[in-house]
């Protein structure tokens, strides 16, 4: 009632009734309806004279809520227009036709400054051997006239990597030796510093490789009783391009010559674990010396046939020369020493494992860092 | 002792084990007519192992390929087999069985019994053949390439084992029955305790990687250098084909009681004992000893 007397003054008071006037009202009510009009009279003249009071900062509210609203608005549709809409049509050809004056720019001011003679380089969908032929004349390189080069540089590259390699080896050594105790019995691995760093290395790497396998079970610990890391370095030579057996790409021939004592001795125990575990033991002392290792390196860096990321091969040709001994003494009191037999399985078997992962045609692939793929996609 | 055992350490449940195995196999055995249900009571290993030592690893024999070979082809033939009775009473069935009348090198199974005379004398007439008794070493080029491409390596271990020992004890007990018009008439219990035994022994243990199996035969050893073949020289060729068993089993220590053990007993019967020695050895002969071998399949 109060509500609908004052709002026929403006609507406006409805907003800001003072709390006095509401209890005023509600006293109205429960005065009861008979004097109802009475008391509407009386109010609509007191209101009037206090509305004209609020009039001012009511219209300020108004106005700053109005403004709200429509920052709000403007704030949605400019929050609208820049997420959801795409630009427009005109604009876009607009800014693409910025960017090739842009860019025309720049080339015309590049060509002007640097003259490089015109070469039309073969496109690739003409086919990838018609590319392998434009790239051997572009390096000038004749596969069929040129000479074999000899890699005299590449020799002491290898001979560095070599030399660093085993100064790393010398280094884990006296790392993984600091805690350990040094009773062991005057073994030729434990000659000079530099045997006894790389016995401590090998053992811990021969030992954590071992556990991982199924013959855990059947080998003992494993000590190494010799060891020599050779001193001296292989030697490439005669380095030739030859087309590669699909001629879709070139690989590299070179001539390797390894000729040194790399020597590894082992102790350990088999176990046989019949009729119940570890029954019987038989003491094994192996030594094995490879004194030459010779033949033919392939290297081909390119892409499979199938999509796979940019990697070099590497293999040996199967005419590889594998020089190696191996001496045994099986058992602990009475020895049966340098079966010829054992010497030739285990030969047998480290030359069909060469066989069976880097000699033609299986290759030893190594991933080349990709532009556009995944490093970690498998590879073939 | 080249290969060392910890035989002392062995449990009580291997020669549990072991006991029941024997049993199961005797129960299986066709034994003569003449001897009742047998029994293998109980052993104990003793305290003394054997000393075993490896003296010979090289290739395997033509021989045992051949056979495998031979094994192999012959498949069919020996499953049909199967149900026939055993040609030889006191022969063990054995784990695969051969049909080969041209080789002698293999333990025989089924057979018709009119052949019995002839195989037998065919083997007899073998065994005194020279180039049949040692093995030979030669190795065919389709054989190396086979065993290059398999991934178990092929080769022939000869361990020497030597058990002298006088604390192990086998007991067993059997009967003696004597019948008449195939009714028993009369049975004699009669119980046997093996108190010891020397054994002078080569054992032949070959892998074979392409056919993956593993042959185990004997022979008798002796402290001779190897030959060539890997078997040690003992004797002149032709006497080291006979009486192996004597040579590897030397001597056998038995206790034996006749009669039931309620009433009368006779015990140490010279005769007895001596009589089961010597069936023991030609069981040996029969079965183990060089060129008899079992081909164990893995």
């Amino acid at each position: 009632m109060q509500g609908r007397a004052i709002w026929a003054e403006g609507p406006i008071h409805s907003f800001d009734l003072p709390s006095s006037s509401l209890e005023r009202g509600g006293q109205a009510l429960k005065s009861g309806a008979s004097k109802t009009h009475a008391y509407m009279d009386e109010e609509v003249g007191t209101s009037t004279a206090e509305a004209w009071t609020w009039i001012v900062p009511s219209l300020s509210f108004i106005q700053g809520f109005m403004a709200g609203q429509a920052v709000l608005l403007m704030l949605f549709l400019g929050l609208f227009r820049y997420f959801f809409m795409t630009s427009s049509p005109g604009t876009r050809a607009q800014q693409q036709a910025d960017l090739l004056q842009r860019v025309h720019a720049v080339r015309t001011s590049m060509d002007m400054r640097s003259h490089v003679p015109p070469y039309a380089r073969v496109p690739y969908e003409q086919g990838v051997q018609a590319c392998v032929q434009d790239l051997l004349s572009q390096v000038r390189y004749d596969p069929s006239e040129h000479a074999p080069e000899s890699l005299d540089w590449l020799n002491v590259l290898v001979a560095q990597l070599l030399m660093s390699y085993r100064m790393s080896i010398l280094n884990a050594g006296m790392c993984a030796g600091r805690n350990e105790d040094m009773d062991e019995p005057a073994l030729p691995s434990t000659a000079n510093a530099e045997k006894t760093a790389a016995k401590l290395a090998l053992e811990r790497v021969l030992n954590e490789a071992m556990q991982g396998r199924a013959t855990k079970h059947f080998l003992d610990r494993l000590v190494v009783t010799d060891i020599d890391m050779g001193c001296r370095y292989p030697t490439f030579s005669h380095a030739r391009v030859r087309p590669a057996l699909h001629a879709k790409s070139t690989l590299v021939e070179i001539d390797f010559e390894y000729m040194d004592a790399l020597t590894l001795g082992i102790d350990t125990r088999m176990w046989l674990h019949f009729p119940q575990w570890r029954f019987g033991s038989l003491a094994a002392n192996l030594c094995m010396r490879v004194e030459r290792f010779a033949g033919t390196l392939v290297l081909e860096i390119g892409t499979l046939p199938e999509p796979t990321p940019v990697q070099a091969r590497v293999c040996l040709h199967p005419n590889f020369v594998l020089d190696a001994h191996l001496s045994t003494i099986l058992g602990s009191k009475s020895k049966l020493q340098d079966v010829p037999k054992i010497e030739e399985l285990f030969l047998a078997r480290l030359r069909s494992w060469l066989e069976h992962n880097v000699v033609w045609p299986h290759f030893w692939h190594i991933p080349l860092p990709g532009i556009g793929t995944s490093p970690a996609d498998p590879l073939a | 002792m080249s290969i060392e055992l910890d035989w002392t350490g062995l449990e009580k449940s291997f020669a549990d084990s072991l006991c029941e195995r024997l049993n199961a196999a005797l129960a299986d055995m066709d034994m003569p007519t003449f001897l009742g249900p047998t029994r293998v009571q109980a052993i104990e290993l003793g305290s003394e192992g054997p000393d075993v030592q490896v003296i010979h690893i090289g290739h395997v024999w033509r021989e045992f390929r051949e056979a495998a070979v031979h094994a192999s082809s012959a498949s069919d033939k020996y499953n049909a087999r199967a149900t026939t009775p055993p040609r030889m009473p006191m022969r063990l069935r054995t784990f695969r069985q051969y049909d080969d009348n041209d080789l002698p090198t293999s333990v025989h199974g089924g057979a018709d019994a009119d052949s019995i005379a002839s195989e037998h004398e065919e083997s007899l007439s073998r065994w005194s053949d020279t180039e049949s008794e040692t093995g030979t070493c030669d190795s065919s080029s389709l054989w190396e390439e086979q065993t290059r491409l398999s991934d178990i390596p092929s080769l022939q271990m000869h361990l020497s084992v030597q058990w002298l020992t006088s604390t192990m004890r086998l007991s067993l007990t059997t009967s003696l029955k004597i019948a008449y018009n195939n009714d028993t008439i009369m049975s004699l219990p009669i119980s046997l305790v093996v108190t010891g035994m020397e054994l002078f022994a080569q054992a032949i243990v070959a892998l074979d990687g392409v056919h993956r199996c593993v042959y185990l035969s004997l022979s008798e050893d002796s402290t001779e250098e190897c030959a060539p073949d890997g078997l040690r020289a003992v004797h002149d060729a032709r006497i080291r084909t006979r009486h192996q068993g004597q040579r590897i089993l030397p001597f056998l220590a038995l206790e034996s009681k006749v009669g039931e053990s309620a009433k009368h007993v006779l015990e140490n019967v010279g005769k007895v004992e001596r009589f089961v020695g010597d069936m023991l050895r030609q069981w040996l002969e029969d079965e183990l000893v060089y060129p008899h071998f079992y081909t164990l399949y893995l």
